[in-house]
């Protein structure tokens, strides 16, 4: 194994759930994590453009479209390693996730089709159709998950966000 | 480990595929997620400091709200015809047809409007002539009901209603479920003197209610006719109501304000709480059609008239070779409308006779027919008096009555014809009778 392959490994453990067995003696590291939803609103403004814009969730129906952001904080007094800030996101039970609107500044974006167990590119995801193999749609997408590249200095916040439509 | 990689996410794949074999239920809801589900996001996030791994977790929920859409379609396609005289009896009249879905994604009860809105236009439907006019009675009488189980009767726990001389009829059709259906019906009486091509529309308008009141706005700034908007400002975890209707493009869709029981000129409009369709009758010419059939002759008893077309009690019988007379008469009951171009087409069962033709041996030169005829035609017993002209020679003779005394004519079959074929009876003004008479032979031949 490769030193990145290493790494990739790691982190698909850590995403099991067991860096859970890892943590401990860092008193004075953490990273806040914050989610926060808001309702997607298209209107047509005088002069007949679509514009959207961002309300809060007070009425939420079917068909209407959602932003999830994540927000991520260092709250603690010491750097966090370039590379190992993981985020992983199951897409909420009744949402459909919105192809190409998971984004996140400075971060690789993976999706699974399988729960979580793996990850990829879109172009890779495959999926088991009508009994033949296919190419993975964004309905089929489980999970998302951002790798933040950059280390995250003590006070720095980053934040990813995606769209679903709700069923 | 690339190899690895693509083993465990085929075997992932694998098990997701085993899973919804397994039966995991595809979403049940076909209007949408339930009202009242909590959608939950969860995140997890993991980092290293020093190497040293660490987690943190967030989450964020919401309830889904109450998306209310009710959809009223008619089911007719065109006008419906309505006969002057009708008696609105279900089962034995025409109705108007509306089917009312509920859309939404909760239960929802449903009250509705029928409109009478005389003759209006029904956009879709056959056009109208030049002013057109409403048939009487006016106000419309008749029935409306939520036929539960479409079967144009009204059983019992089908709630129905007279219609009001308002104009406008109320019915409170209780709860629908997700994506039940039920249909609405309408009958009316129509008056005797009704002319033709005449019209009766009705609007029928449902609306989201609650414990048999109409919705007088949502929590989302949306108001319905007559009411107000109570637009609430809400946590994530409460279910609130939300119109979600589709308005009408049609003009006379209109909307019924429940709060003040009055009709409103203005279209169905999206988010309302409310959904309108339209329908209507036109009336139409009704004619009677009767067949009479008796033997005239067989070549055992002989003839049953006495060539002045008058019975001389003899019986004759359904005898191979005996001669019978079929009368179609045509009625036509109505007050005052007339029916044009009015034609009959009579299959002769070539199984039972066949058409006395010219060069079929004719068997007997007294074969005579009565002066008349008299048997029941649409409720009404009707007396045709038969054109006896050249009747004893020319046995392959159609006999073509008009329903306008003046236009009696004639025609003959052709060789083995098997039909009356677009016999011509001209136009059928009101309280008219025409007819077409033939002879036939029962089949003699080996």
């Amino acid at each position: 194994m490769t030193v990145k392959e290493i790494r990739m490994f790691r982190r698909f453990v850590q995403v099991l759930g067991l860096a859970l067995l890892l943590v401990g003696g860092a008193a004075h590291a953490g990273v806040e994590l914050a989610t926060s939803v808001k309702k997607v609103v298209a209107v047509l403004d005088e002069n007949g453009q679509v514009t959207r814009r961002l309300e809060a969730v007070e009425s939420v129906v079917p068909e209407d479209v959602l932003l999830y952001t994540i927000t991520f904080t260092n709250a603690g007094d010491e750097t966090v390693d370039a590379g190992s800030i993981v985020i992983t996101n199951p897409l909420p039970a009744e949402t459909v996730y919105l192809e190409g609107t998971a984004a996140g500044s400075g971060t690789e974006i993976t999706f699974s089709v399988d729960g979580g167990e793996t990850f990829g590119k879109p172009e890779t995801l495959e999926v088991q159709r009508d009994g033949t193999t296919q190419a993975a749609q964004a309905a089929d997408y489980t999970t998302i998950r951002w790798i933040f590249e950059p280390a995250l200095d003590p006070g720095q916040s980053g934040d990813v966000t995606f769209n679903v439509r709700l069923k | 480990m690339n190899c690895l990689n693509r083993f465990s996410r085929l075997l992932g794949v694998g098990v997701v595929a085993a899973g919804l074999a397994g039966g995991v239920a595809p979403s049940a809801f076909a209007e949408g997620t339930d009202a009242g589900t909590a959608v939950t996001n969860n995140v997890t996030l993991s980092f290293d400091v020093n190497s040293v791994s660490q987690t943190a977790n967030a989450s964020v929920t919401f309830q889904v709200d109450r998306k209310l859409v009710l959809d009223v379609t008619t089911q007719n396609s065109d006008w419906v015809t309505a006969i002057p005289g009708q008696s609105a009896t279900p089962g034995s009249v025409n109705a108007l047809d509306y089917l009312v879905t509920n859309q939404s994604n909760d239960s929802v009860d449903v009250v509705i409007a029928l409109v009478d809105q005389a003759a209006a236009a029904v956009t879709g439907f056959t056009a109208q002539g030049a002013s057109p006019t409403a048939f009487n009675p006016t106000p419309a009488t008749g029935t409306v009901w939520n036929d539960l189980n479409d079967n144009d009767a009204i059983d019992g726990g089908e709630q129905s209603a007279a219609l009001d001389p308002s104009g406008v009829t109320e019915l409170n059709i209780g709860s629908l479920t997700e994506n039940q259906t039920t249909n609405i019906k309408v009958i009316v009486d129509v008056a005797a003197a009704a002319g033709g091509d005449e019209y009766r529309s009705f609007t029928v308008v449902a609306a989201v209610a609650n414990a048999g009141t109409a919705l007088v706005g949502d929590d989302s700034g949306n108001a319905a006719p007559g009411g107000s908007s109570t637009d609430v400002a809400n946590g994530l975890n409460s279910v609130e109501i939300v119109f979600a209707d589709a308005g009408s493009a049609n003009s006379e869709d209109i909307q019924y304000d429940f709060v003040g029981s009055s009709a409103l000129g203005t279209p169905d409009a999206d988010f309302d709480g409310q959904s309108s369709d339209t329908s209507g009758f036109i009336s139409i010419v009704a004619l009677s059609v009767a067949k009479h059939v008796e033997v005239l002759y067989d070549p055992i008893t002989g003839n049953a008239y006495d060539g002045t077309g008058t019975a001389n009690g003899a019986n004759p019988k359904s005898l191979p070779g005996a001669v019978l007379l079929y009368v179609v008469g045509v009625a036509n009951n109505t007050a005052s409308l007339s029916g044009q171009n009015v034609a009959i087409d009579d299959d002769i069962p070539d199984s039972a006779g066949e058409v006395l033709v010219g060069d079929q041996a004719n068997p007997t030169t007294a074969v005579d027919v009565p002066a008349s005829v008299t048997f029941d035609v649409g409720g009404t017993a009707t007396t045709f008096t038969l054109d006896r002209t050249n009747i004893i020679t020319d046995l392959d003779t159609i006999w073509v009555h008009g329903c306008q005394a003046a236009n009696a004519s004639a025609q003959a079959f052709g060789a083995g014809d098997p039909e009356v074929d677009d016999a011509p009876l001209g136009t059928c003004a009101g309280g008219e009778q025409g007819y077409v008479a033939y002879l036939v032979t029962i089949n003699d031949a080996p």
